[in-house]
Formats: structure tokens, sequence, C-alpha cells
């Protein structure tokens, strides 16, 4: 019962104080209103034990439509309390927890934000730089190849022009501007197959540097 | 029924991993050839004596491949020779004569080339590598090779490539413990994986080394690391005419016999299996004719305990009409054997 020895002693400090909070709106924003008001109340405010709400409803004649009084107590918890009022005071301890976590939550969310917004421009200029120099080394590539036919159109199989012709195709489809665009991976494969083909058919060894070799992950043994 | 040794061939320095049989010898008084390969990094060709019926190495092959030779392929002619090896590289080696020249080596592999086959008709090979890949290459006038298509969908090392024996259909397996079916899907150089025999479909749950065809083309086996052999059986053989493909079927599943890796499945012309594996020994395998509905479809005909002094990887029929079978091992030897009644 340490808490609720700890409570008690905050209510002898604030028991002097006694307030009654009367709002009249409309009885359809009432409930939501006082919601509001209740969950602003309850987060600014310093610590509140014993905190309820009463609901009274009476007629305005006057106006002619039903209005919803509400009564909001503040403190009031002396020795005539009931077993009501104690539950309230529990209430109010933990929804202080609940407060505190709420807060420092976030604030850990929006450094996070910040964080990670500032981390995520760090990876994307890297995996931006690397997707830029493959392709562009792909460019340079299809460029000699195709100039070089334009020189001499025999100098290479019908086979391996179709593949440059297509390589040619997937540079230029390639969503630069769109990284989240589901065809990125799918043209840079079929990019690096094709290279790896036209290469086999011109009897040349040429490799793209950045390129991740499987032949380094793995061990050498053999079966 | 008895698996009779008719000669132990000595020659390779280590293990042998794979061997083939020329296909056009051992018929019309040709007298049977077969190329073996090795960690030795040579190939070696064998011929029998038609007099003394004992065999000798008519030549080696070597340096060529700087590293272990993996698999050999003879094309359907007997002219050419592939031979890939774990140098990244596939060597084309002519045979003119009786001396076997390196015409063109294909190049493109990333690592390792595991194993090389010849299609029905001669002018497509495929290759498999540990870069997970399967590459189609077709044989161009002047020993020329291009590559025609790369077959991604493996997920791990490709095992073995072969060529279905009378239809443009490659079949692939892997350490990813799956069969693929590869078929160009109309347009020419459009290939595409129509199958994956896996574990959904009764497939092997390891490695599959291995696969061979029965005589028919209609049935397939496949060995693996799970220690069983695998029977699958398709309706229709190929690609049917309206350009559907007649998927493969799980048939039956021969589990209990081997207790170490099987790597290496044959199917002989007269229908019988052969299985080489790490216990040493040889299996041969029948069709069983008195099966029960239900029952087991194959049954083991006899098993040559110790055939060899360490892992047997691969078992070969030879051609002709009475077929013998070779295999070869870690031992680094090679044995011709024969069976006898």
């Amino acid at each position: 019962m340490t808490l609720a020895n700890r409570n008690f002693k905050m209510v002898k400090t604030i028991a002097e104080f006694f307030l009654i909070l009367r709002v009249n709106i409309t009885s359809d924003q009432t409930q939501k209103a006082f919601g509001k008001v209740l969950t602003k109340l309850g987060c600014t405010a310093p610590l509140v034990p014993g905190f309820c709400i009463q609901k009274k409803v009476s007629m305005n004649l006057s106006v002619g439509e039903y209005k919803d009084e509400f009564e909001c107590f503040f403190g009031s918890v002396g020795a005539s309390c009931e077993l009501g009022v104690m539950d309230d005071l529990f209430d109010s301890s933990l929804n202080l927890e609940d407060a505190h976590y709420k807060e420092g939550y976030d604030e850990a969310y929006n450094h996070g934000l910040i964080a990670g917004k500032e981390e995520a421009r760090q990876v994307g200029l890297k995996v931006g730089f690397e997707v830029g120099e493959e392709l562009g080394f792909y460019r340079g590539w299809v460029d000699i190849w195709t100039s070089t036919i334009q020189v001499d159109p025999t100098c290479f199989s019908p086979r391996a022009k179709m593949i440059i012709a297509q390589m040619e195709e997937l540079i230029q489809k390639y969503p630069l501007m769109d990284p989240e665009n589901l065809q990125v991976q799918e043209i840079m494969d079929s990019l690096r197959v094709k290279f790896k083909m036209v290469c086999s058919s011109m009897h040349v060894k040429l490799e793209y540097n950045g390129y991740p070799k499987s032949s380094t992950e793995a061990n050498d043994i053999q079966f | 029924m008895e698996l009779k040794e008719i000669q132990r061939l000595e020659g390779h320095t280590d293990r042998v991993w794979s061997l083939a049989w020329n296909p056009a010898t051992g018929h019309a008084g040709v007298p049977l050839v077969f190329a073996s390969c090795s960690g030795d990094k040579t190939v070696r060709i064998w011929e029998q004596n038609l007099s003394s019926r004992l065999w000798e190495c008519k030549t080696v092959l070597e340096e060529t491949h700087i590293r272990t030779v993996r698999s050999c392929a003879w094309s359907p002619s007997g002219k050419l020779l592939a031979t890939a090896s774990f140098d990244a590289t596939t060597a084309i080696w002519e045979n003119v004569g009786g001396d076997f020249e390196c015409v063109s080596t294909l190049e493109g592999h990333e690592n390792e080339v595991k194993s090389v086959c010849w299609n029905a008709s001669g002018n497509l090979l495929a290759t498999c590598s540990r870069d997970k890949s399967v590459w189609i290459w077709e044989v161009q006038p002047g020993n020329e090779f291009e590559c025609v298509s790369v077959l991604q969908g493996h997920t791990q090392d490709v095992k073995m490539v072969k060529w279905h024996p009378t239809e443009d259909i490659l079949f692939s397996c892997s350490y990813d413990n799956s069969v693929k079916v590869w078929a160009d899907e109309g347009d020419s150089d459009d290939w595409q994986c129509v199958q994956t025999l896996g574990e959904p479909n009764n497939g092997h749950t390891s490695t599959v080394w291995a696969l061979s065809f029965n005589p028919g083309g209609d049935k397939m086996v496949t060995c693996s690391d799970d220690l069983t052999l695998k029977v699958w059986e398709t309706e229709s053989i190929g690609m049917q005419s309206g350009g559907g493909f007649a998927p493969w079927r799980h048939l039956c599943t021969l589990s209990g016999y081997h207790g170490r890796t099987i790597f290496s499945v044959h199917w002989s012309g007269e229908g019988i299996f052969a299985s080489g594996a790490a216990d040493d020994a040889i299996r041969l395998f029948v069709e069983d004719t008195e099966s029960q509905a239900g029952g087991p479809l194959y049954k083991l005909l006899l098993k040559k305990e110790k055939a060899h002094d360490m892992d047997v990887n691969s078992v070969q029929w030879s051609p002709g009409e009475k077929p013998l079978l070779a295999s070869a091992s870690d031992d680094g030897t090679i044995k011709v054997w024969e069976l006898v009644s």
C-alpha cells in the first residue's frame, strides 16, 4: 500500500482546494468536449489525486432543448470519501504513469523521426550512388558497343547485338527517380545477366568492381 | 545375378569425379570408349582393346583446366567432348583421329562449373555452377559457342544439368533440394522454368545430386543426400501440340536402401538403374512386375558392397547391346563391371 500512502499525503496538502467547474454546451457535443477538456486538464495539471466527474441532466426550458450539466470536482477527498472515490484516487496515480510514459514516448518518437530521417538520408545517398555507378558502368559499355556496331555492323553476333539493344532499353526504363518502384531490382538483375552474356559472347572478362562477388562469400570447400 | 568386376583402372592421381561413355562407340565394331575426369585436373580417355577386351588409357587431356575437372560429356555424334571445371570454364575438345584438341573455352560462369550436358541433337549445351545459374549455349559454325540464355531460379549451388533424351527440355538439380524443369516457350531464347519438383510435391528433402531418364523418356529417377531415390513420370513427353507443358509427377520413393548420400544414378537401356553412394557400394534396381497395388514399383536387384574403397561418385552404363557399368570413385580408380547371371 505504499502507493496509497503516498497519495494520501498529497491529498492532505491539497485538500483545502475545492473547485467546481461548470460548462454548458449542446447535448450532442458534451461528452466529446468534456472528454477533451478533461484529458487536457489531466495531462497539464500537476498531481491531482481523487479526480472524478459527475453528470447531472436538467431541462433548460428557455432555450427549448436539453442541456447537460457537468460538474467536475478536484480534490475533496477527505475522511468522508467513499470506496468509489478511493478507486479514482488510484486511477489518477495510474494515469500519472501513463501520462509520463506517453510524454516520454512522444519525445522519443519525435527525436527518432529526426534522427531516422538523417540516417535514411545517408543510406539513400550511399545506395543511390552505388546504383547510379553500376548503371553508369553499363551505360558506358552499351554506348561503346552501340558505336562500334554503327562503325562495323558485323563485329558482333546477331544475338549479342540483340542483347545490347535490350540492355539499352533496360537502362532507359530504369526508374531512377522512383526508388520504391518494384521493377528496380528486376531490371538491375536482368542488366547484370545480359552484361555477362555479352562479355561471354565476346570472350572478354569485364567486371563491375562494385558488384559483390559471391565467390568471396563462401569458403573454398567444394563438392 | 552378380556384378562382376572386369577391370580396375588406375591412372588418376586424385579422386575421380565423373565419367562419360562415348555414345558413338560400342557397336558396328567400334571399340567402347569413355572419358573420366578428376581432381587431378586431367581428363583421361579410355578405350577397350577389341582382342584382349581390356581397357587402356589412350590419352590424357591436361594443361587446359587449372582446377578440378568435375564433369564431362560427349556430343551425340561422339566427335566433341565437353569438360566442366572448378576453374569456372567449360572446355570443348575435338576428337581428330584419336587426338584431342581443345577447340573452344566457354567462359561466363562466376565460379565452379559443376556439370555439362549436350541435348539430343547436339546443337545445345547446358552448364551449371555454384553461382546458382544454368547457362544454355548454342553451337555455332566453326566450333563457336554462344550463350543463348542464363537461367536463374535455383537458390543454391546447381549440382547437375541433364537434357531430356529426345526433347529440348532441360532438367537441373541443386543443393536447394529441388529439381527444376526448363523449356523454351514460344519465342526462341525465351527459356523459362516450367516446373519445380521440390518438397511440396513429394520431392527430396536434401541436396539432389543427379538424375537420369529411362529409355522411353517418360520416367526419371533422382538421387539425393536424403538417402532416397525418387522416380517421376509424365503423361506425355515434351511440349504438347498446344504449346503446353506436360508436368512431371512423383511416382514412388525408394527409401531404406541407402545409409549414406547417393551421388549418382543412371538408368540403363535395359531398364535397370544403378546407384553409386558414399557407402562405397553400388546398387541395382529393376521394376517390380509383381508389385501389389500401392506397393513399391521398383525393387533392389543386387547390392555390391565395397565396390570401391571410398565414395562412389559416378555410375554409368555403356552404350551397345550388352551394357557394361563403369564406376568412378574418391579412391582414384575407375572400375568396369559386367552384370552376369
